[in-house]
């Protein structure tokens, strides 16, 4: 795990490879004084709730091509945007997704995990479970925010809404991401098909 | 009051009718104020709507059934006016909520508006169901300190056209700095020059004009009001390059490529239009890639009449135009309006093409001509597989925006 001055370092492309990059940049002096070995990030101002009156069910599992696939995205969801000063109010047992703030892109040698504030979650308000994030990952992390507390939860733009550790991997041959599929907004990206899963449930295995 | 057949009277029945129609209006205000605004300036609006919009059914509820047929027509009238008036407003309104609009683009026009228009100016962002970017009269009567500005629905999360906004600003900015009256007397002066000049126009538009009585008054009057109108183009245009650099052309060729259009009497020719923007840009000290207008196609105007008259107010036009982009470039730097920065700008494209967002607080025209000339360098992107590039692009641009009001805000502050 990368302490501070190590990223401090990496955000100044002192690694040697690309530099790390967070967008709006910590400041170096802030990070090395208070010696954490993590960023913290900042809730953006776009939200993506779930359309329930509309979906009846979603299926978990990919779709194999030419299936007919669940609602997109957009059918499915309803997108929120909350100025700097506004907030958006997370009931007790709703789900939304947000975005960081910071736009980040990991270098080939390093990766991620992304886990919540003590202090937000002791009040209820769980802030991410789909944790990792991948070498050469870039565009605004997708935040899954759900309050499993008992009192309505106000969130704001701006405020800081969880942290990243840092790990410095080994650049080999991994599946390079899609270079071009960062994004400002939270993702709702469909299941991927797998192919293991698929032979579990055809009907006539080997047939 | 019951008419002597038992049936209601028509003029009880007209005043039912416009009331019910202002409280239609005000219902459909009640559904609009529980939208999702992004900024306030559009709850305003609707607040300042509402205040008008009640006002009047005040005056219609105290209205007696004793009044007379006249005094019924006159709040009739005044009803179908309201309700004219303001229910485009309210669509566009409601349209402004809309997420399919860049919100974080209003902090950064707004500020501009502030700045090239008004310390309290107001802007409300939003798209409209029309081909043409931007086309909404901004500067109503009726919403005095609004500046609405309106992008075509399906591009109106699209930064690169935002520029284009420019031009419609520079509308607001043309009415609150008064630069008709700044440019009247030599605008006059060079009509009347032109008159002397084109004789053979002067005489075929008199000739028709004597036809129906009318003298040379009324094609002085009709050459000022056509130049007057198209310098008032050239300033709005001269207003977005100045403010926008080079992204303000390049969104121009984008929108307006090839030229052509049919000419209406208040706008310059295609092609006249596209050559002050081109002298602008030099007197700026910008170069600007000649093949870009090169095949530009004029337009044509639609009738004989309107060619003489168009032929004697574009020769005004050219004679008061190095005086317009004077004073349009003055006024900008007056008022502490910055040109593009080439190091920001460099800087930026520097960002995009490590598909990265710029962090150190670029301006959007900044920004969005780092945008163009990413695009421009990358072919254009429009095929199926750069369709992914291409929506990064825009929102890296849109990141970049947001980081800047973020810098801005916490610079405040240090």
């Amino acid at each position: 795990m990368l302490s501070a001055v190590e990223i401090a370092d990496a955000l100044e492309g002192k690694d040697g490879i690309e530099r790390l990059t967070v967008v709006p940049w910590p400041e170096r002096a802030t990070l090395v004084e208070k010696g954490e070995t993590s960023i913290d990030l900042r809730l953006g101002r776009w939200f993506r709730s779930f359309k329930q009156t509309r979906t009846p069910s979603v299926s978990l599992v990919g779709r194999r091509p030419g299936e007919v696939g669940d609602p997109t995205e957009t059918s499915r969801t309803k997108q929120h945007f909350v100025p700097f000063g506004s907030n958006y109010v997370l009931h007790p047992g709703r789900f939304v997704l947000g975005a960081t703030l910071e736009w980040l892109r990991l270098p080939a040698n390093l990766s991620g995990y992304v886990t919540g504030k003590s202090s937000l979650g002791r009040h209820g308000l769980v802030i991410e479970t789909a944790a990792g994030i991948h070498p050469q990952f870039s565009g605004c992390l997708t935040l899954e925010l759900a309050n499993v507390g008992e009192v309505p939860l106000e969130i704001y733009p701006g405020m800081p809404i969880c942290q990243v550790f840092l790990h410095r991997t080994t650049p080999g041959e991994e599946r390079q991401p899609d270079r071009f599929s960062g994004r400002r907004k939270p993702m709702l990206s469909p299941p991927k098909a797998d192919a293991i899963f698929e032979r579990l449930v055809d009907p006539k295995p080997g047939v | 009051m019951p008419s002597t057949n038992g049936l209601s009277s028509a003029k009880t029945l007209r005043l039912a009718s416009a009331r019910r129609r202002v409280r239609a209006f005000l219902d459909q205000i009640v559904e609009l104020e529980a939208a999702d605004f992004a900024h306030l300036d559009g709850e305003e609006a609707l607040t300042l709507i509402k205040a008008d919009s009640t006002a009047l059914r005040e005056l219609l509820e105290r209205m007696p059934a004793t009044a007379d047929d006249a005094s019924v027509n006159t709040m009739c009238a005044k009803t179908n006016l309201m309700v004219s008036r303001y229910t485009d407003i309210l669509g566009f309104i409601l349209r402004s909520t809309n997420v399919r609009n860049a919100f974080e683009v209003h902090f950064p026009l707004k500020r501009l508006i502030e700045k090239a228009v008004d310390p309290a100016a107001r802007l409300i962002m939003s798209s409209e169901w029309k081909f043409v970017p931007f086309t909404y009269p901004m500067t109503l009567d009726f919403l005095p300190g609004f500046a609405l500005v309106g992008g075509p629905a399906p591009e109106s999360g699209n930064l690169l056209i935002v520029p284009l906004a420019g031009h419609e600003i520079g509308h607001s900015a043309w009415r609150s700095h008064g630069v008709q009256n700044q440019i009247r007397d030599d605008l006059i002066a060079a009509v009347a020059t032109a008159l002397d000049a084109m004789p053979a126009e002067r005489d075929l538009v008199l000739k028709e004009l004597e036809a129906m009585g009318s003298a040379l008054s009324r094609l002085q009057n009709a050459v000022l009001r056509s130049a007057i109108k198209q310098l008032e183009e050239v300033f709005c245009d001269l207003f977005g390059l100045y403010v926008f650099g080079h992204s303000f052309i390049y969104a121009y060729e984008y929108f307006l490529a090839p030229g052509g259009e049919p000419r209406g009497a208040f706008y310059p020719s295609s092609r006249d239009r596209v050559g002050y923007l081109l002298d602008g840009a030099n007197s700026l000290g910008m170069t600007v890639a000649p093949e870009l207008f090169d095949t530009w196609v004029d337009s044509t105007p639609l009738a004989a009449a309107d060619h003489a008259v168009l032929a004697i107010a574009d020769a005004a036009v050219a004679a008061v135009y190095p005086t317009l982009r004077d004073l349009t470039f003055t006024l900008l730097e007056g008022v502490g309006v910055p040109k593009p920065e080439t190091a920001s700008v460099d800087r930026v494209l520097c960002a995009l093409r490590q598909h990265v967002p710029d962090g150190e607080g670029a301006s959007l025209p900044e920004i969005v001509t780092a945008g163009w000339l990413h695009l421009r360098e990358r072919g254009g992107l429009s095929l199926d597989d750069e369709a992914s590039e291409y929506q990064m692009l825009n929102e890296l641009m849109l990141k970049s925006v947001e980081v800047s009001e973020f810098k801005l805000r916490v610079d405040a502050h240090a």
